[in-house]
């Protein structure tokens, strides 16, 4: 075993370009898996940190207080799958101000933050000890929809004189909130008595919360069959909105981390295909350029697994290096976005080195590598020695070039020709780097022209529920004829769509699905359907596509829902094109809802003004009259700038990497071949070639490599492109691609083909013009 | 006669561990025209001096003139092109292009030359032909012989008419026979005026085919003899132009 530790210390040491080369390809993908790992195992860690300290729900249901009783909510903790439960609390969904912000907050009758189920965590202040105190969910450094901290003081809009509620502590809370029709809703917290004083009639609704644990609760299927044990123990349409789910809140803490894993799944795939690729061919090139010394070696008594293990090991110990630089990097990386992730729970900075990961990602690019070293190491040990010895060299065929030949006859430069013609002179190497420079340039492509998608998908701002200048919410007290009268008065207001979001029972479907109805002209507003067609009559509706998906329902089907106890037979006549639904649910006109739900009224006003008006002065001259029950907000078209940057800086980063990797390939292919052709090399310089046409033959032959890769390349990141996307956002959007492959973005694909293979080859070719040719040539 | 190859006082040491003097203060004139033998045993620095001439290698002192340029100060560029036109090398064991038939090979001189490609086709037909290696034009190197490898790599050197054709043990990998052979091309082209300078361990070939023999040991020339007399017919007679103590 000596000997063969021995041999590889002493390759590693010496062939210090095949050392490199494996070291940083190991530490590329070593920073791109560990960057991958740790965002998607760590990204969840603050909220099940938090959640399994407060004994935190794994469901809480919300439930009308006209329909069932606090004992009948008592009972159900002794249902048998349940092992904590309650006790019922008394809630509503109360409108807040705060200065110029208004907000709703499910406020929730609480004596004590205490107590054996859904504990609340203090991370300032105190808990209320007196009427008029509120504890509010702590929101992180932005501060969330709303900027609140102890101290301020909220205006609850629930009569004409609204009581004032001082906050007094801000809680780390993983129970309960929830984001719908573009508006977050979080829980807050008031001495028991303050909420049925804050209802007091009106439009408010008093409900009871009611959190539960169950024995079985990890996974959707479990949490599905704990959440239907306890609605068969309830009073029929007791529900006010669906349950809370522990896991969807989880999902939910981590949005952009969920909706980059795809991206950053297939970019960690690349980077370790590239590098098995690109370590078969250092190790093929290893052998070939060893043939004597395998020879010399088997002569004196190592055997063919001595061999074998000399050449894995110097491909493995390199790899190690590199895979644990590339661990504290790639976690440095996480930082950001998992600081993020932290103080939106209202815990300090997470450490971003987790010990799995830190030995998997070592662990799997060693294996990636030995795997790939493997095979040309198994030839190397099946060398016949005597042959080796006495060729000195690995037997070379002569091998016509095509290419070299064809160029010949165009009449190309000599070292042109020649380089070209040497492209593919060892084919299984040139495959291997070829496959890795069309993985960077496919990498490129795509990230070349991602921020043009990106945009278009932003810019489709219907997509978002946000195609209007000014949404304005109604609340309690103000009535919709009011408000339309007030909206179509106002100087500016040129498009008028008002919406409410309800909830519908779809048969075969565990949870209610949201059923948006729209007054008004939407499609003026920019909304498409993202097949067939808008509705136009009343009946008519749009599907969200994972609905269709899940129910079977195609373009023409019916379906019957229920809403608030009333059936509603939809036909299907388009497919909904937002990513505020989810992909599911439906779109309808208002004239659908209105036969079945004539008292209803929408409760939110989209609207588009006319050119060249203030958004932000329209909506304060809304808000002006009638403070207490409109919020009126300018719609901030630079809402997603700061996700937008960075993703484009993820991708982008990730895309530079597999480049490096790939130029790290072109480097090893082109170092080897000029090693290989020494003879040549020196022959050729010897009958009149110059340093600079040697140069040119080394950098034309991986040149002719990065036409080919472009040409395999560059349709390979418009498929990613093609595939990615979709797997991004479920299928539930469609992704308009058209225009975001224009020439510009392409040719920068080309270019960047070439960039890695002058790169790549600039060394060996600059070692190649230098070659000694007296000592070459004289040597034997 | 007139100079073609002029070196004065040229030294070359390689340093790297231990210092080796390869040449001390050579000076030396080959004429136009000569068929000029450089022996010695090995380490003697006949390579060196081969490869100072062919440009390859320069000079730690002393100078380096041939056909009127100065290869001391010439950049690798120049050295090149010197090479290209000035030169042709004939190698021991051919160096031929493994990927190139017989005629690219040829033609590699002339394409980098800039000969133009009708004008370079005719001069390598003719050369193959006179070589006797006409109908292997399209054949690759490793399906010929080590004589024919030798014709091709002869044709090649030939192929842009240089000032002086350079032999380092041109039949260091051939039979006798075969090397003989090639012997008596190198023979024939000089009969034809061109420049020969052939560098050589063996004392027969030396003396059998060059009409001057430089002997070196250690770096310097300790002998410079002309022979006169033909080979075949009558035993060689040296006239000594110089004799250095040894």
């Amino acid at each position: 075993m000596r000997g063969v530790l021995t041999q590889v210390r002493a390759a590693v040491l010496r062939r210090r370009a095949q050392t490199a080369t494996v070291l940083l390809v190991s530490l590329l993908a070593g920073t791109v898996a560990t960057l991958a790992l740790t965002l998607l195992v760590r990204s969840t860690a603050p909220f099940e940190d938090v959640h399994a300290r407060v004994q935190g729900p794994h469901l809480v249901f919300h439930l009308d207080a006209a329909r069932v009783t606090p004992a009948q909510l008592e009972a159900t903790g002794s249902l048998p799958g349940v092992t904590a439960a309650g006790p019922p609390r008394l809630s509503a969904m109360v409108p807040f101000e705060l200065g110029d912000q208004k907000f709703v907050q499910e406020v929730i009758d609480r004596d004590n933050p205490g107590g054996s189920l859904d504990r609340l965590l203090l991370v300032a202040g105190r808990w209320p000890e007196r009427p008029g105190e509120i504890a509010i969910r702590h929101t992180g450094s932005s501060g969330g929809p709303f900027h609140a901290r102890v101290g301020a003081r909220l205006k609850a809009l629930t009569s004409k004189t609204p009581p004032e509620f001082t906050v007094v502590g801000e809680v780390a809370d993983v129970g309960d909130s929830f984001f719908e029709n573009n508006v977050g809703v979080s829980r807050a917290w008031v001495l028991p008595g303050q909420v049925e004083a804050l209802a007091g009639g009106g439009e408010m609704h008093l409900g009871y919360e009611m959190a539960y644990r169950f024995r079985h609760a990890a996974t959707a299927d479990e949490i599905a069959a704990d959440r239907q044990e306890v609605q068969a123990a309830l009073p029929a349409g007791a529900e006010l909105s669906p349950a809370h789910d522990w896991l969807t809140l989880k999902r939910g803490s981590i949005w952009f981390i969920d909706f980059m894993s795809s991206l950053i799944l297939a970019f960690t795939v690349f980077a370790l295909l590239a590098v098995t690729l690109i370590v078969a061919s250092v190790v093929s090139g290893a052998v070939v350029s060893s043939y004597r010394e395998i020879g010399v070696a088997k002569a004196l008594g190592f055997t063919p697994a001595s061999v074998t293990l000399i050449f894995v090991g110097q491909m493995a110990l390199p790899a190690v290096a590199g895979a644990l630089l590339g661990i504290p990097i790639g976690a440095a990386g996480s930082r950001p976005f998992l600081n993020d992730v932290a103080q939106e729970v209202g815990l300090p900075e997470l450490s971003v080195f987790d010990p799995v990961v830190d030995l998997a990602v070592p662990a799997a690019v060693v294996a990636l590598v030995v795997l790939a070293a493997l095979l040309p190491a198994l030839r190397a040990a099946a060398t016949d020695s005597v042959r080796a010895i006495s060729l000195g060299a690995a037997p070379r065929a002569a091998h016509r070039s095509r290419v070299g030949a064809l160029l010949a006859r165009a009449r190309a430069p000599r070292p042109f020709s020649l380089g070209a013609g040497d492209a593919f002179a060892k084919p299984v190497r040139a495959l291997l780097t070829l496959a890795a420079l069309a993985i960077g340039i496919s990498t490129v492509t795509f990230a070349v022209a991602f921020p043009a998608t990106v945009k278009k998908i932003v810019d489709n701002r219907a997509a978002f529920d946000q195609a209007q200048d000014v949404t304005v919410y109604r609340y309690p007290g103000l009535a919709d004829e009011a408000l339309m009268k007030r909206l179509d008065e106002q100087p500016g207001t040129q498009v008028v769509v008002s919406a409410l979001l309800l909830r519908a029972a779809v048969p075969g479907v565990r949870d209610p699905e949201p059923i948006f109805a729209m007054r008004g002209d939407a499609q003026a507003l920019g909304y498409r359907p993202g097949g067939g067609r808008w509705f136009s009559r009343p009946g008519e509706a749009l599907i969200g596509p994972v609905l269709a998906r899940d129910i079977h329902a195609g373009l023409g089907d019916s379906v019957e829902v229920m809403v608030n106890g009333h059936r509603l037979a939809l036909t299907v006549v388009g497919f909904g094109n937002a990513f505020t639904l989810g992909g599911r649910g439906f779109r309808v006109g208002w004239d659908t809802v209105e036969a079945e739900l004539g008292s209803t009224r929408p409760n939110e006003y989209l609207v588009t003004l006319r050119p060249g008006s203030d958004a932000k002065a329209y909506a304060r001259a809304i808000e002006a009259a009638s403070p207490d029950f409109v919020k009126a907000t300018a719609v901030d078209p630079h809402v997603y700038d700061f996700y937008i940057s960075a993703i484009d800086g993820l991708v982008g980063g990730l895309a530079l990497i597999l480049v490096l990797v790939a130029a790290a390939g072109v480097f090893n292919a082109a170092l080897l071949s000029t090693r290989e052709r020494i003879h040549d090399i020196a022959t050729l310089k010897a009958v009149g070639m110059t340093p600079a046409q040697i140069g040119a033959m080394a950098v034309a032959s991986m040149t002719v490599l990065a036409v080919v890769a472009a040409i395999v390349g560059i349709p390979g990141g418009i498929g990613l492109s093609h595939a990615i996307w979709p797997a991004i956002f479920g299928g539930y959007v469609t992704i308009d691609l058209s225009g975001a492959f224009a020439p510009l973005p392409l040719a920068l694909a080309v270019v960047a083909a070439f960039a890695v293979a002058l790169a790549g080859a600039a060394f060996p070719a600059r070692w190649a013009a230098a070659t000694p040719v007296a000592e070459v040539l004289r040597s034997e | 006669m007139e100079a073609l190859v002029e070196m004065t006082g040229v030294s070359r040491v390689f340093s790297g561990g231990a210092q080796t003097v390869a040449l001390d203060g050579v000076t030396l004139e080959i004429g136009r025209g000569e068929f000029t033998a450089v022996m010695g045993a090995s380490g003697s620095g006949k390579s060196t001096l081969l490869n100072l001439v062919a440009g390859l290698d320069r000079p730690t002192s002393g100078r380096v003139v041939v056909d009127g340029q100065d290869l001391t100060r010439a950049s690798e560029t120049e050295l090149a092109r010197y090479r290209r036109q000035k030169v042709g090398f004939v190698f021991q064991f051919f160096n031929l292009l493994s990927n190139l038939t017989v005629m690219e090979n040829v033609l590699v001189p002339a394409e980098l030359a800039g000969m133009r490609g009708s004008e370079a086709k005719a001069r390598s037909v003719e050369l193959l032909e006179e070589l006797g290696i006409d109908e292997l034009r399209r054949t690759f190197p490793a399906k010929l012989s080590g004589g024919q490898r030798q014709r091709v790599a002869i044709a090649r050197a030939l192929i842009n008419r240089p000032a002086l054709v350079l032999a380092d043990e041109p039949t260091g990998a051939l039979d006798s026979r075969t090397g003989e052979q090639v012997m008596e091309l190198l023979d024939e082209l000089n009969a034809r005026g061109q420049t020969v300078l052939l560098v050589t361990h063996d004392v027969k070939l030396a003396t059998g085919h060059g009409r001057r023999v430089l002997s070196l040991r250690d770096g310097k020339i300790v002998d410079d003899a002309r022979i006169e007399a033909r080979r075949q017919t009558e035993p060689a007679e040296l006239v000594r132009l110089r004799v250095e103590e040894a």
